[in-house]
């Protein structure tokens, strides 16, 4: 009588070879327009004195006496360096952590990743943060928020944490600037994203936290009422409102407040 | 190839695209066969592989060889797109691939005369789909572990950088998903055994 490890590996067929879908699909990827159009390939193709001549030109406007003086940037190669490990941080997450942290963000967490490694200016955005107050000490620029007195504002918020934050920045196809905020301490775990666009404003704080894993949402327009998806409704949105201004709390039974500072609060789920 | 040859054919593919291709030759019929295996279906396999190659494509500057080896990385793609194919999310087809990057099929008739043929050599194989019948009942997990090991003859340590779980919990996964098996084999009549057992010895990790 065979044992069942046995009847397994006898039951192992010699799988039917598919050689023309093979040499299609190879044909497929290796002139694939993704392929193509990735630096790290067309680089390959440039002469080494082309090359040169590019480094000489980077770092002459890196030099330039009108950029040295930028406070808000530093080397790109240090900002693929980060995200480099953002990324090998990213890999090592199981499928049950990767679905719970696209949950946070809203939006596929690799696809975000992959957005900065493309994106032709990503950069270190100096901002000073920890997880828990990014909210508090984020400013956004005035002209990307309730231009016309609308708003949109969504807000996730997953845990506490004390641990200072790297900033990873860089524009999207549509002109929205991103900051992807990277726990150094969990290795360059993404932790938080800041999304500025023209007519809309979204800040996801989310990630590998520990401590509850409550969320709040809010969305609205100045004027209109402000709902919490998962608490209490909270009052009207002042005309003037700018949820930068306050901050956000989180109590011994696990239930976050938030108050601006106009006096108005509010609260989410425990 | 060695793991030494291979490490230097993963930094090159970063570079190079035809150091990718010699991979792809490389992979490419151990990631279909795992997928057949662990499917059942030719046609499903096909896309599923094309699927985890165009990804593995486009997320290679991701990779890192310490962090994990390129052969369980490539595992792990063509697991997750499975699983998320039996969750409701399409994959890609070679078709639609090739449309996307603006590349002709040029013989679909022949593609499908492969395909049939595949089928056809797959029906024959009555003792593998035999206990496929069986193997999906289990949960997902339990089936993942069985297939690697026995069909693929995967060691415990790749399996579990494949399935991100610790190699304790493989052996524990293995261990019961042999014993629902053996009872499922000899007493044929179908019984689906729900995914609540299994997460209820792996709990999903807090974030």
């Amino acid at each position: 009588m065979k044992t069942i490890e046995e009847q397994i590996k006898d039951a192992r067929c010699a799988t039917p070879d598919l050689p023309l879908h093979r040499a299609q699909l190879r044909r497929a990827l290796l002139s694939s327009q993704k392929f193509e159009g990735s630096s790290l390939y067309t680089m390959k193709r440039l002469l080494p004195s082309t090359a040169l001549l590019l480094l000489i030109l980077g770092l002459s406007f890196a030099f330039h006496p009108e950029n040295t003086g930028h406070p808000l940037t530093t080397p790109t190669a240090s900002a693929q360096e980060v995200l480099a490990n953002a990324a090998e941080t990213f890999q090592s997450l199981t499928d049950a952590e990767i679905a719970i942290l696209n949950e946070k963000f809203g939006v596929d967490s690799a696809d975000i990743l992959t957005e900065a490694h493309e994106a032709s200016d990503l950069h270190l955005a100096h901002v000073e943060t920890t997880f828990e107050n990014g909210m508090t000490s984020y400013s956004f620029p005035e002209d990307t928020f309730s231009s016309d007195g609308e708003m949109s504002f969504t807000m996730s918020i997953s845990g506490e944490s004390q641990n200072n934050l790297t900033f990873l920045e860089y524009t999207k196809a549509d002109g929205s600037i991103v900051r992807l905020g990277v726990d150094p301490e969990k290795g360059y775990a993404p932790s938080l994203i800041f999304v500025n666009s023209p007519d809309e404003m979204s800040v996801t704080m989310g990630g590998l936290t520990e401590g509850q894993e409550d969320i709040i949402m809010v969305n609205g327009e100045a004027g209109g009422n402000m709902t919490f998806q998962n608490g209490p409704v909270s009052g009207e949105i002042p005309a003037e409102y700018n949820p930068m201004d306050g901050e956000i709390t989180v109590d011994e039974n696990g239930c976050t407040h938030w108050t601006s500072d106009d006096g108005m609060m509010g609260g989410g789920g425990c | 190839m060695n793991l030494q040859e291979e490490q230097q054919l993963v930094l090159s593919a970063q570079k190079d695209p035809e150091a990718f291709g010699a991979l792809f030759d490389v992979y490419h019929p151990k990631i279909l066969a795992y997928l057949i295996h662990r499917t059942g279906e030719v046609a499903l396999a096909q896309d599923l592989a094309s699927e985890t190659f165009f990804k593995a494509l486009n997320k290679l500057w991701q990779f890192r060889w310490r962090s994990i080896s390129f052969s369980a990385w490539l595992y792990r793609i063509a697991t997750n797109e499975m699983h998320m194919y039996f969750r409701g999310k399409r994959s890609l087809s070679l078709e639609n691939l090739m449309e996307n990057s603006y590349f002709d099929v040029s013989d679909p008739t022949d593609l499908e005369e492969e395909l049939k043929g595949a089928e056809a050599a797959l029906s024959r194989q009555e003792d593998f789909l035999r206990i496929r019948a069986q193997l999906e009942q289990l949960p997902t997990l339990y089936q993942d572990a069985i297939t690697l090991r026995y069909l693929e003859e995967k060691e415990i340590a790749e399996i579990a950088e494949i399935l991100g779980k610790r190699e304790g919990t493989v052996r524990s996964l293995l261990s019961r998903g042999l014993q629902k098996l053996r009872t499922a084999l000899q007493h044929p009549e179908p019984s689906r055994i729900v995914d609540v057992e299994a997460s209820f010895l792996f709990p999903p990790s807090k974030l």
